[in-house]
């Protein structure tokens, strides 16, 4: 491990993207995680769009908060499998018995989260868009989305490698994400409501650099404290 | 904004005379949170004392109990 | 003992001091009347209950590091009693609130950041309940007591932001505090004295019946064994 530390870079890269293809292979052989929950998420916006008011200052007003809470909710999901299959099948001891350093071992399991949260994501977003008559061509909301996810991923990753050795562990996720993860969910709100509305960047970017500024504090204080998450 | 003006000069207004006539629709909430407090604090630190009386208890009854294992 | 005694001891006194410089010796606030000596004991609670998120997330790095099982106790301890000080701290806010602005909660970025953290430590609290027992739940507590510090900060930022874009109907008077009398200002320094003393004598307590609960499970658990 210390050799390894030693030389980041190739070799740490590779270890990543291997314990990556692990998750992806497997959620293309089993879809236990990506399928499930774009069902799930879809029915959020049906429901959403049976108890909202369909007139246009309703969904002005409403339509940002509800596509994050929709979003939370089934990152949720996403972050409750995401160590659900090692704990279940005792992969968790394979991993850490294989050469790969805790951090990139996080490293892999959080890209994975992300990737898979951004796909639910990106089949979320255009039924939103559809059912609420909302703008879906718009750079600025994908970066939005795609940094606040990063976000969640980052946090939930850990917390989600916790929980899944608690007792109540699926309550207790959300419990610890949620409070920790509250300024990517206001400035993510707040950023597309900005964009719904037709505001410039400008107007939006430093709720931007917020998510951005908490994506790259907690992947780095993650990254290194996954280690006494996982050393058992 | 106006409503916040107007308790504002309500307060202003209730200060002026000195403390007693001034203000005594509010007493019961300044009470209120003086109690919560010191009650709050009273039964934390009551449970905390108590608390630590019975485990040094079960702590020396459980240490009676090995030794007399031990000896055994 | 004799710390733990004398501890007591320097509290009792500093909060009667303080409770006395309350009611007696500071002046009626001329704009927020009466309820405004309800800060003697909401402002001391506020900064004293994030004195014992700082020492949670001191102590959980310490652990971290080193491994003692004291560092874990103290911010288990710290963790407890922090909850115990911001759920006062919330409810004196509420009820300084109410008369003052007409309603019992608004989101003001003091308000929004104070019931996040104030959720971030039930979660800490919740973690350790339900992580298995010993090292792990300490291990992972660590690792949520630091994670949840280092969200303070941003968490504020996000909700100052918000309440700028949003301006609230019934803004504090506080937003345009203007410099204190000094007895005033002396009231709160002895305020904040005593609560931290009593802090510390707290911390202090409950540190101790955190070493008995870890040591008894253990004897428990090796009496079991035997």
């Amino acid at each position: 491990m210390d050799e390894r530390r030693a030389h980041p870079g190739a070799s740490w890269w590779s270890a990543v993207l291997a314990v990556l293809w692990k998750d992806l292979l497997l959620e293309s052989r089993t879809r236990e995680i990506v399928t499930p929950i774009v069902v799930f998420s879809l029915l959020v916006i049906v429901i959403f769009s049976f108890v909202l008011d369909p007139n246009p200052r309703m969904v002005e007003a409403v339509a940002p908060g509800a596509l994050w809470v929709a979003f939370t909710f089934a990152g949720m999901l996403g972050l409750n499998r995401t160590f659900a299959l090692e704990k279940e099948r005792g992969g968790m001891e394979g991993l850490l018995l294989s050469p790969v350093g805790r951090d990139a071992l996080y490293a892999g399991k959080m890209l994975g989260a992300f990737l898979f949260m951004l796909l639910v994501e990106a089949i979320m977003l255009p039924a939103f868009s559809v059912v609420f008559n909302l703008p879906l061509l718009e750079p600025g909301l994908w970066l939005t989305i795609g940094l606040a996810t990063f976000g969640f991923a980052t946090v939930g990753a850990a917390f989600s490698a916790m929980a899944v050795n608690t007792r109540a562990r699926e309550i207790l996720l959300p419990v610890l994400f949620f409070p920790v993860a509250a300024p990517v969910i206001i400035a993510a709100a707040e950023a597309t409501r900005a964009i719904y509305a037709g505001d410039a960047f400008a107007d939006y970017g430093n709720w931007i650099g917020l998510i951005a500024a908490f994506d790259v504090i907690f992947a780095v204080v993650a990254a290194a404290t996954f280690e006494f998450i996982v050393s058992e | 904004m106006a409503r916040h003006k107007a308790i504002l000069i309500a307060a202003l207004l209730l200060a002026l005379p000195a403390l007693g006539a001034e203000g005594e629709e509010y007493l019961p909430f300044l009470f209120a949170a003086f109690a919560v407090t010191w009650v709050a604090f009273f039964a934390y630190a009551f449970f905390i004392t108590r608390k630590q009386a019975d485990l040094k208890q079960e702590i020396e009854t459980l240490r009676a109990m090995q030794g007399e294992d031990d000896d055994a | 003992m004799t710390v733990r005694m004398s501890l007591l001891g320097l509290s009792g006194g500093l909060m009667l001091a303080a409770l006395g410089m309350t009611f007696l010796y500071a002046p009626t606030d001329a704009v927020l009347g009466i309820s405004q000596r309800i800060f003697y004991v909401h402002v001391p609670l506020a900064l004293v209950g994030f004195l014992a998120f700082a020492v949670v997330a001191v102590c959980s790095i310490g652990y971290l590091w080193k491994g003692s099982e004291r560092m874990d106790n103290v911010a288990y301890a710290a963790a407890e009693i922090g909850v115990l000080f911001t759920s006062l701290m919330l409810i004196t806010g509420m009820l300084w609130a109410k008369p003052a602005w007409g309603v019992w909660w608004s989101l003001s970025p003091q308000l929004t950041t104070s019931l996040i953290l104030w959720f971030l430590y039930v979660a800490y609290l919740m973690l350790r309940a339900y992580a298995p027992p010993g090292e792990t739940a300490a291990r992972y507590a660590a690792v949520l007591g630091i994670i949840g510090f280092i969200d303070v900060p941003i968490v504020y930022m996000a909700a100052r932001w918000w309440r700028d874009l949003h301006p609230n109907k019934v803004l504090g008077p506080l937003a345009e505090e203007s410099a204190l009398e000094p007895s005033m200002q002396i009231t709160f320094l002895v305020s904040i004295l005593a609560f931290t003393a009593l802090f510390a004598w707290l911390l202090a307590e409950r540190t101790e019946l955190r070493r008995q609960e870890t040591q008894l499970e253990r004897m428990r658990y090796t009496y079991g064994q035997a």
